[in-house]
This record gives structure tokens, sequence and C-alpha cells, in this order.
């Protein structure tokens, strides 16, 4: 009997492994005075991108050359499958970093660069030329092979490095905040095109960037970090609409947050006026805090429920929405309206806002 | 990531051990031979006589010589390093030919840089045929051997103004232009740039250059031997002579002292200096 | 502000013809004041010996290769660029392999006392070189290696090695780190990682460093003189001897050119590596 139990077990954590690519196991790394990383955990399917995002110093970067092997944990196991590399050293860990700052070979022409990590592999001579065409090809850089970093352009170097890691056939691919040196156009135009490299290859991806909107756009999930800390996981749209807490909904897109106590089933009583709240758990009595987004804010017609009554302090146009400032009893809101509502400074309107909108958060 | 606490002692051992222990050997022997022991010639024993022997007049001129000089030349050098680096700051037409015609006296050897300018300056030199031929002076000047010491003067400023103008050049380098520009925006004039904000960032540049000129020209030998007055002579011919003509060796290595903590007071100071210029850049 | 309050003062207006006679008058200055000395010397190497030369006369009336002739029949010339050539390439190739690794540990560990460390190797060159020279010499004298070949290496080694140590520690230091990180993500161990990355990388600072040094070995007096002579001559050594009780103008400037000629011509070789960030990281910096 305890065989089978033994068998079986073997072969649902096989299975587990075979699907998990990368497992961070509560990881802890302390510098002098603070603690980078406090007890991370986490899990990463085969061929997934997540994403940590997080602003400086929430420690994303500090995981991220962990499982580089660059920094050891002072605790706790990182996994790759079923194998544990807490003792494996950054150049036999079979992943490819792609960094901020490219840091590509200067001394090397760009087929060199991009060949380094085969030769390092021990791959023929042969194989090793078509494998380079063939990832030069992929970053669209064909025809520049023997061309030096330093006659490159930032999107040319950052390509090189891409096409560098991604030539190695690693079992992880690791990606340091890679487009900050980007201008703005380009950054977005780039972050598409490295997703869909990541799905074609089907690699399973770890991206660091403080850049929610990047972030957004190319994960398959999220891992919000705070502090050293994981504040939440979850898939971008699901991050977006259903923030956990304050920091998370003002993190990912901006946020409306207020204080107000429970008084009722599924009501909130606010300084800017009561509100009805779906929630899935029913709602404790006490005092709770309510996100919501600026452009889940619309003008009330008649009298729905959930208004809210401001006077508009800023009116700011952006091009394809306006942003209000507005004042309700003290409380400063954003509202993100069309970019053809122009109010004037110092109007009255009266605001409402959908109870599926309001989310409770820590 | 450091493979053992070990690691770095034994890799500096290869060079700066081979430094240390020479020396250590070098200066040491100074320092006890200045006290008397270790003598070659005669006695060895721990007396002041040695550094007695020094308290004469002798000592004290060629000590004012070398300082003299030392001055002279490091802040001489300045007077036409510092404009000149001032003016190859920008990129101008004619600067790249500056900077590689101005490099050449650093690879000439002291020695050879000394017959250079004494064969200029000569009694038949070229400087007295161009001043008869302009017909500025009747009858050549007599301009070598003088007390004062000109020529080693004039030739230690032709081999070390490259010398200074690359520290200098290098250090004002590290003044950004955005500060010049901001300067200038406020109502500064380009004089008042100057002396505002880039001269006093360059202070550091500046004593370093002027410090290690000092110390090369205070202990120079082979320069005021060839060039330089009978009496008094410099530091380092008064040693040499004291040692190897009169062999006092025991005064020799006292003046060799002298020398040497002197050069190393300078040095701290140079340290200082090159620590606030480390400093600036971060 | 109106633009009255702050009008544009007359010399802040660009004069472009000002500026370029200015340029090109310090150009001539530098010129006359460089090359100058240079030529005469190289003038007084070709005096001919049947018809002398004196002032008022600004060039030598005739030219003759008498004065090379007579250096190199009648000097010690010879056995002192011999001994002079041999001297410095080992000295070179000899401080390479000792600065070696102490650069590698100065230019990219972390340990206490490297600021003392990079005061000490400063002091062979700012240190009085006399003072170095006579008392080593008593030292070596004790060692039996006064007057031997050894000691002249060791000696120029202590004071050509600083520069090497210098140039080699700064061009460790300038290699980013994430370029190490990235050759060590893609699979180089220990070996490939210094033979792909570290030496390439450090290569010109060596070129540089390697010129310096074999520079300071050939043009180095203090030492040689006290150290080898009268067993050892080098070039400056014999040009010393020119210049002092035996001053023979053409002599010495025939031996002038021999030492001057190695360096300039390094010079301008090597002036591709001998960037002033060379020369100021080997002064300038801690």
């Amino acid at each position: 009997m305890s065989a089978v139990i033994r068998i079986c077990s073997m072969a649902i954590s096989r299975r587990k492994s075979f699907v998990t690519a990368l497992r961070l196991d509560q990881l802890v790394r302390r510098y002098a005075g603070f603690t980078a990383v406090d007890d991370l955990s986490l899990e990463v399917r085969k061929g997934e991108l997540v994403t940590l995002l997080g602003p400086s110093g929430c420690g994303k970067t500090t995981t991220l050359r962990m499982v580089a092997g660059f920094i050891m944990p002072d605790s706790g196991d990182i996994w790759f499958g079923d194998q544990c590399m807490n003792d494996v050293p950054p150049h036999r860990r079979n992943t490819a970093m792609v960094f901020q700052s490219y840091a590509l070979f200067p001394h090397m022409t760009v087929a060199e660069n991009v060949a380094f990590g085969l030769r390092m592999q021990k791959c023929p001579v042969d194989e090793r030329s078509r494998r380079v065409d063939e990832a030069l090809d992929m970053v669209s850089l064909t025809g520049l092979q023997d061309r030096r970093p330093a006659q490159l352009s930032g999107g040319q170097q950052q390509r090189v490095a891409l096409a560098r890691a991604i030539v190695t056939r690693p079992n992880i691919l690791l990606f340091d905040e890679p487009l900050s040196n980007l201008d703005a156009k380009l950054r977005v135009k780039v972050r598409l095109e490295i997703r869909e490299l990541q799905t074609r290859l089907g690699v399973t991806t770890l991206y660091v960037t403080h850049d929610q909107g990047e972030a957004l756009a190319i994960s398959d999930r999220i891992v919000v970090m705070n502090k050293g800390r994981i504040e939440q996981i979850g898939d971008p749209s699901t991050i977006y609409r259903f923030p956990r807490t304050s920091f998370v909904a003002d993190f990912l897109g901006a946020a409306n947050i207020i204080e107000g106590r429970v008084i009722g089933k599924g009501m909130v009583d606010s300084p800017v006026g009561k509100f009805a709240v779906k929630s899935e758990t029913p709602l404790a009595a006490g005092p709770v805090k309510m996100s919501w987004r600026p452009e889940d804010m619309r003008l009330a017609s008649g009298t729905s429920g959930n208004s809210i009554v401001a006077r508009v302090r800023s009116v700011v146009f952006y091009g394809n929405f306006t942003e209000l400032e507005v004042d309700s009893s003290g409380h400063l809101l954003r509202v993100q309206a069309n970019s053809d509502f122009k109010p004037n400074v110092g109007d009255t309107l009266t605001f409402t806002i959908d109870a599926n909108r309001i989310q409770i958060v820590e | 990531m450091q493979a053992n606490r070990l690691t770095p002692l034994l890799l500096i051992l290869p060079g700066a051990g081979f430094i240390f222990v020479f020396l250590a050997a070098a200066l040491g022997m100074t320092a006890l031979q200045s006290v008397g022991l270790y003598s070659l010639v005669g006695e060895s024993s721990l007396t002041a006589e040695h550094w007695k022997s020094l308290y004469d007049k002798a000592f004290f001129d060629s000590f004012l010589f070398s300082f003299k000089v030392g001055i002279a030349s490091s802040f001489g050098t300045l007077l036409f390093a510092y404009p000149l680096a001032l003016f190859l700051r920008r990129r101008r037409f004619g600067t790249r030919i500056i900077n590689s015609v101005i490099k050449i006296p650093l690879f000439v050897p002291a020695l050879v840089a000394a017959f250079l300018i004494l064969n200029v300056l000569a009694f038949n030199g070229v400087l007295n045929s161009v001043l008869m031929g302009l017909g500025i002076i009747d009858e050549p000047l007599r301009l070598l051997n003088d007390r004062f010491g000109w020529n080693v003067f004039i030739i230690q400023i032709w081999k070390n103004l490259p010398f200074e103008l690359l520290i200098i050049s290098a250090t004002l380098q590290t003044i950004q232009t955005d500060v010049e520009d901001a300067a200038r925006n406020l109502g500064a004039s380009p004089l008042q740039v100057i002396w505002h904000i880039v001269l006093p960032l360059s202070v550091p540049g500046i004593l370093i250059a002027v410090v290690l000129v000092f110390i090369l020209t205070f202990g120079d030998y082979a320069i005021t031997r060839v060039a330089g007055p009978v009496y008094p002579s410099s530091l380092s011919v008064l040693m040499y002579t004291k040692a190897f003509t009169l062999q006092q060796w025991g005064a020799a290595a006292c003046i060799g002292m002298v020398i040497t903590v002197a050069s190393l007071i300078f040095v701290a100071i140079y340290a200082r200096a090159a620590r606030a210029i480390e400093e600036m850049r971060t | 502000m109106s633009a009255e309050t702050f009008p544009i003062s007359p010399q802040d207006k660009p004069r472009p013809g000002l500026a370029h006679f200015i340029t090109l008058l310090i150009v001539a200055l530098l010129f006359v004041w460089t090359a100058v000395p240079l030529f005469m010397a190289v003038m007084w190497s070709l005096v001919n010996p049947d018809d002398p030369w004196s002032p008022p006369a600004v060039l030598p009336p005739s030219f003759s290769l008498a004065q090379w002739e007579y250096v190199f029949t009648y000097s010690e010339i010879v056995r002192a660029m011999l001994t002079s050539f041999a001297l410095a390439p080992i000295v070179t190739i000899l401080s390479f392999f000792l600065s070696l690794p102490t650069a590698y540990a100065i230019g990219r560990l972390d340990f206490p006392g490297k600021d003392a460390l990079r005061i000490l190797i400063l002091l062979p060159i700012v240190l009085p070189a006399m003072v170095i020279a006579m008392f080593l010499s008593r030292t070596f004298h004790a060692a039996g290696l006064a007057q031997t070949f050894l000691g002249l290496v060791i000696g120029h080694t202590l004071l050509s090695m600083p520069y090497m140590l210098r140039i080699l520690a700064t061009s460790f230091e300038s290699i980013p780190q994430d370029v190490i990180d990235a050759a060590k993500n893609l699979g180089a161990g220990r070996v490939a990682l210094v033979r792909e990355i570290l030496v390439p990388m450090i290569m010109p600072g060596l070129l540089a460093g390697a010129v310096f040094t074999f520079i300071t070995s050939l043009e180095e007096f203090n030492l040689t003189f006290v150290i080898g002579t009268p067993t050892f001559q080098t070039i400056p050594t014999v040009l010393f001897d020119y210049l002092g009780y035996h001053f023979v103008r053409t002599n010495a400037a025939v031996v002038s050119i021999i030492l001057m000629v190695p360096s300039i011509a390094l010079l301008f070789i090597a002036e591709r590596y001998l960037k002033s960030e060379y020369l100021s990281s080997a002064f300038g910096k801690l």
C-alpha cells in the first residue's frame, strides 16, 4: 500500500516538475540593514512569461539575479524543474539573461557575440553559424553580422542582446528591464516583438520591469512586488480589475482610494458618499478601504445610486482623454473623462460609479 | 563573489611584494646608515653624528637651492600649462597638432632634455645666434652656469610642461560643460566662469600636477648635475658627492632621509588631492 | 526681465579671425619651443669636423656623418645599446608577469588596505630616484648583486613596473561587471572568461603599459649609473659621460638622438593606445 502511495506521489511530482519549470521556495536575501527579498515563493509554468513588477528597491532584480546565480540566497531554494540549483554556478545553469545595459562584448562582432554561448556549449562550427544566422533573422538583424557593438544604434544593440540570449535555447530566459534605455515609441514596438518571439519559442521567461504598461501588455502573469514581498500574483486583467491591496491598485494604473465604514449588507459609508459595493465574500463590519479607477467614474444622470458630488479643481487635456481632479468633501479624486469633456474649474458636478467597479482593498 | 579571503593577498603578492621588498631594502638602508648602522666603511654604531654633520652651510644652501628650483619649476610650468589646458579644452582647428607636438618632451629623457636646452642656450648656441642676427644684442650672452640655476629651471619647464598639461587637462575634463553653461546663463562672463567655477574645481588636479613635478625636480640629480651651478648643488648631487667622493656615507644617508621625508610629505598632499578628485567624480 | 536689461556684451561676440590668429601663434610658438632644441641637436650631430660651426651662423656650413662614425667607433655606445636593448624587453616582460595578478586584484576585487596599496605602488616613481639608486646599490653590494645584470634588471623593474601596474589596474577596472556577468551567464567558466573577455579587453592597456615600461627602462639613468657602471653601460650613462667632464657637444648630440629615436618612434606608433586616459591614469588617480 505504501509502495502504491510512493509510486503515485512520484508520478504526481514528476508531472508537476514537467509543468513547473521554475520554482522559488521561500527565498530570502538580506543586505546590511535591510531585507531585499523577504520569504518569496513563486512557481512558473513551462513556456509562461511571468513579470516581476514593482518600484525600484522592491527586490525584483535581486530575485532575478538569484535565479541567474549571480547572487546567493541567504535561505530558500531555487528549482529548475526537479533539479535544485542552489549550488550550481551561473555558467552551468543554462539560463540566458538580457541585461538593461545589453552587456555586449565590445571587442567582438555581432556574429561573435551571438555565437558566444554556443561556443561555450561546444557547438560545432557549421551548426553554430547556422543557428547564429537564424537567431539574427528572428530579431530582424540579418546582414549586420560583422558590425561591432559601437557601430550599432541602441535598438540594434538590444536586438543583438536578445539574439545572443535565445540562440542558446536556454531553459529559462531572463530579462532585466531590457527596454529602459529605449525611447517610448520604440519601447512599445519592441516589447511586443519580444512577446511574439517568446511565444513562438515557448521558452519559460522571467521578466523584470517597473513599467506597469509593459507588464500588462506582455505578461501571462504579473507578480507585483513591494519591499521584498509579493503583494499579488495574477494575470493582467484580473490584477487590474481586482487589485487586492491599495499598493497594487495604485501601482497598476491609477486608483482613487477612499476609507469608509461598512454600514449594512454591501453598503459602505464614506466622506464622499454612501456606496453599494458588490463583493464575493460578505463584508465584515468595520473600517474598509475602497478603490476604483478614474476611468470608471461617469457623470451621474438622474438619480443613480453611488453618487459623488465634487467640485472641479483642475482639467488636464491628454490627447486621448481628459483628466479631472475633483474635490469631494476635502478628498481629491481623479476622473478620466472623454477628451471632448471640458468643464470649467470651479464647476460642481455629480459623478457615479458602478457597484461592481468598486474594489475592497487592504 | 570572492573564492576566499586569501585570494586577494595571493594575487597582490607578486607585484606589490616585489615593490615592497626592494623599496623597503633601499629606504631601510638609508635610514640605518643615517644613524650610523650598517656602515660599509669603518665602524657600525648607533650615532647621531651624521645628522649633526649636516648642520653646515653647504647643506642649507643645497636645501634652499633644491627647494627653490622645485617651487619655481612646478609653478613656472603651471603658468604655461594651465592656460594651455584651458585653451585646448574645446576642439578648435589646430588642437590635434598641438596635442601631438606638445607630448614630445614627455618622451625625451631628462639627460637629453638637459643637453638640448643647454645646447640652445650656450655661448655659441642658436639663441645667441638668433639674437645677434636680429641685432638685439652685440655679444653672445653667458646664460649657463649662473648661481640662480636658470637653465635648470628652463630645462625642467621644457621637460615637464606636457606632464602637467596632461594631468590638468584630465582634471578639466571632469568639469562638465553643463556647469559652465549654467554659470554663463546666470550672467558670468567667460573670464568670470574661469575664475569662479573652473579654477576652484580644478584645484585638486593642479595640486597633483604641482606636487608631482615638485617632487621630481626637488630630488633631481641628473639635470642639476649637468646643467646646474657648481655651488650650491642640489641636494641629490650633494648626497652623491658626500657618498662617492668624500666617502661620507652616513652624512649622505641623512641627506637621503631628508629628501625622502620631504617627498613623502608631498606624496601625502598628492594623496589627499587625488582622493578629492575621486569624490568629485562620483 | 526684458531684453534691454541684459544686453549682449561686445566681448561675447565671436571673432573668428582673431581666434584663428591666436591659435596659429600658439601652434607656432609651441613648435619653436619643442622642435628647435631637437632640431639643433640633429644639426650638431651632423657637423663637419673640417668646417667648424660657430656663431653668428644659425646653421652649420656643411654636413657630414663624421660625428656619427666617430661615436660608433670610439665610444662604448655599441656595448651600451646592446645592454639597453637587452634590458628593456626583459624588464617589460618581467614587469608584466609581476603586475598582472596585482593589477587584477586592484582593478576588480575589494579588500582592506587597497588605498594604501595604491600609494605603495606609486612610491618608486615619486620618491627621489637617486636616493633609491644609491641605497639600493648598498643593499645589492651586501647581497653581491652590485655590478650585475640581475641587479640592473631588478632595479629597472622596480622603477618601471608601477606604470604597467597602474595602467593595467585601470584597464581591469574599466571592464563593466555586466559584461563579465553576461559571459558567465552564457556558459563561460573561469578559463573561458579570462581567455575570451579579460585578456582581449585589457589588451590596449597592456600595450600602453608595455610601451611605457620599455621607454622608462631605456631612459633610466640614476640607478644604472650607480649600480651598473662601469661594468655595464647603457645609452643614458654614455650620454652622461659626454655631458660631464668630457663635454663634446657633437658626441653628446649623436648619443642624444640615439636615445630619443626609439622613444619618439614608440610614441608615434602607439599614439592610438596612448590616450591621455592612460597617461593621466598613471599619475592622476590615487
